[in-house]
């Protein structure tokens, strides 16, 4: 498919771009690991060893 | 079905929807959710192309009173092979799944007209205005990596994260869902991936065929939600007993809803800010043309790359030169943060998790802190191969109709 009409086609795009993408709109946990290094050193550290 | 398009023959096209993306324009079948770009002279050719004339009159029609040579039989035999004309001479070639159309009368789509109304939309803008004021003369609330351990035990705490997350990903994701179902937009919700992330994605593609301005609310739904429930856990901390579970509780899923919003602008991960960029940039495919324009520095499929590049239309050149610098810059933070950071706490959190199961009596507190971080590992694992297959499911399908439609 090309873009540029010159040789008579009329089809946008090129390569994968042809056809406009999906549209996922998308949303991720909070990860506990995010804060792990804080764990080791601080609050958590001394509740896990209070267990 | 073959069918031999020639100059004789009768499309019928006028079923696609056109909205205009800068100097290109977008069409596609709703009902399909299968969407192309396209230069103005197609839009010329679709609505000449109701059944009425065959290819070579509507050739010669816009030969005549536009001056413009174009090859209709080959636009015609392209959009077949996409599954974009509804009828050829007469015979039907459309099917239809109607069953995820959303119907006018369905809960969700009443729902969805009440909760993101013109004036809804205006009072979730205040609502982010009310939380920049609230941090500004209250940094207090502002949220703590402390806030995310509220319960005593690592175990305890990842449990709480992960349930109060998953119900914010509902909530969030519900957003976008009746916001895009609401505009009569098919939509789904599923499991997927974002780099190395598991992510729950609203699958809104429909949206193509609504005007660009129209498109923000449902982008932006999720963010809204969010907005208005941060809102919600910051006048309870205000008000509840510092110390008390409830405002434990508030700040931990303050913290959540705060990561959550900011997370969204990691916009390389083709989050929700990233496709409003694509919106107010006309891209078509922003992620996508920037990949093109970085492999065309590469020597793998150089060629190829930079053949692709320059068919890529000059506004889209731009956006895709200027998300390139995020990409780069974003990925290389974001792979260094895994390494240094992500991979070795998951390694030492797993380890400790696997000693206290092994080393501790089954009715210990410490056993079941260590398993349900193993149970929660094995969550994410699962749920990343689920979001994996879709996505590769997606690749699959979109490369076949591509490859069928003869694209370079």
């Amino acid at each position: 498919m090309k873009f540029i009409h010159d040789d008579k086609t009329l089809n946008a795009g090129s390569g994968e771009n042809a056809m406009p993408e999906a549209f996922l709109l998308s949303a991720r946990e909070l990860s506990v690991q995010h804060f792990y290094e804080f764990i080791k050193k601080d609050i958590c550290h001394e509740k896990v060893t209070q267990l | 079905m073959n069918f031999e398009i020639h100059s004789g023959s009768k499309a019928v096209l006028t079923h696609l929807s056109v909205q205009q993306e800068g100097q290109e324009y977008t069409i596609g079948d709703p009902l399909l959710s299968k969407f192309i770009r396209v230069p103005e002279p197609a839009v010329l050719v679709i609505e000449l192309a109701d059944g009425s004339r065959t290819l070579q009159e509507i050739k010669e029609l816009l030969q005549q009173e536009k001056g413009i040579d174009v090859d209709v039989a080959d636009f015609v035999a392209k959009l077949l092979a996409l599954g974009l004309v509804f009828s050829i001479d007469g015979r039907k070639l459309v099917n239809y799944d109607t069953s995820q159309v959303p119907r006018q009368e369905s809960w969700q789509v009443r729902l969805g007209r009440i909760l993101f109304h013109k004036w809804m939309s205006r009072l979730y803008m205040l609502n982010v205005v009310a939380i920049i004021l609230l941090y500004a003369f209250n940094p207090s609330l502002l949220p703590h990596f402390r806030d995310a351990f509220l319960l005593n035990g690592i175990g305890a705490n990842a449990l709480l994260i992960f349930v109060i997350s998953s119900i914010q990903i509902v909530i969030h994701e519900s957003g976008h869902y009746l916001a895009a179902v609401s505009r009569g937009v098919k939509s789904n919700i599923r499991f997927s991936i974002r780099y190395v992330f598991v992510a729950v994605e609203t699958q809104m593609t429909g949206l193509w065929a609504h005007p660009k301005r129209k498109r923000y609310l449902p982008y932006l739904a999720g963010m809204a939600w969010d907005c208005t429930l941060l809102l919600i856990c910051l006048l309870v901390q205000m008000s509840a007993i510092e110390g008390t579970f409830v405002y434990g509780l508030s700040r931990l899923i303050a913290l959540a809803l705060f990561f959550s919003v900011l997370s969204q602008f990691l916009f390389f991960l083709r989050t929700d800010v990233y496709y409003v960029v694509v919106n107010w940039t006309n891209s078509a495919n922003l992620h996508q043309s920037s990949k093109t324009f970085l492999r065309s520095w590469l020597p793998y499929k150089r060629e190829e790359s930079k053949g692709q590049w320059e068919r890529l239309p000059s506004g889209e050149k731009r956006a895709a030169k200027v998300f390139s610098l995020f990409y780069i810059f974003g990925f290389t933070t974001l792979t260094f943060m895994i390494i240094a950071f992500t991979i070795p706490a998951s390694v030492t959190g797993l380890s400790m998790a696997f000693h206290q199961v092994a080393d501790f009596a089954f009715d210990s507190v410490s056993f079941w802190d260590g398993a349900i971080i193993l149970l929660l590992m094995l969550t994410r694992v699962t749920l990343y191969v689920i979001g994996a297959r879709n996505v590769y499911r997606d690749r699959r399908i979109r490369r076949r109709e591509l490859k069928a439609a003869g694209v370079r």
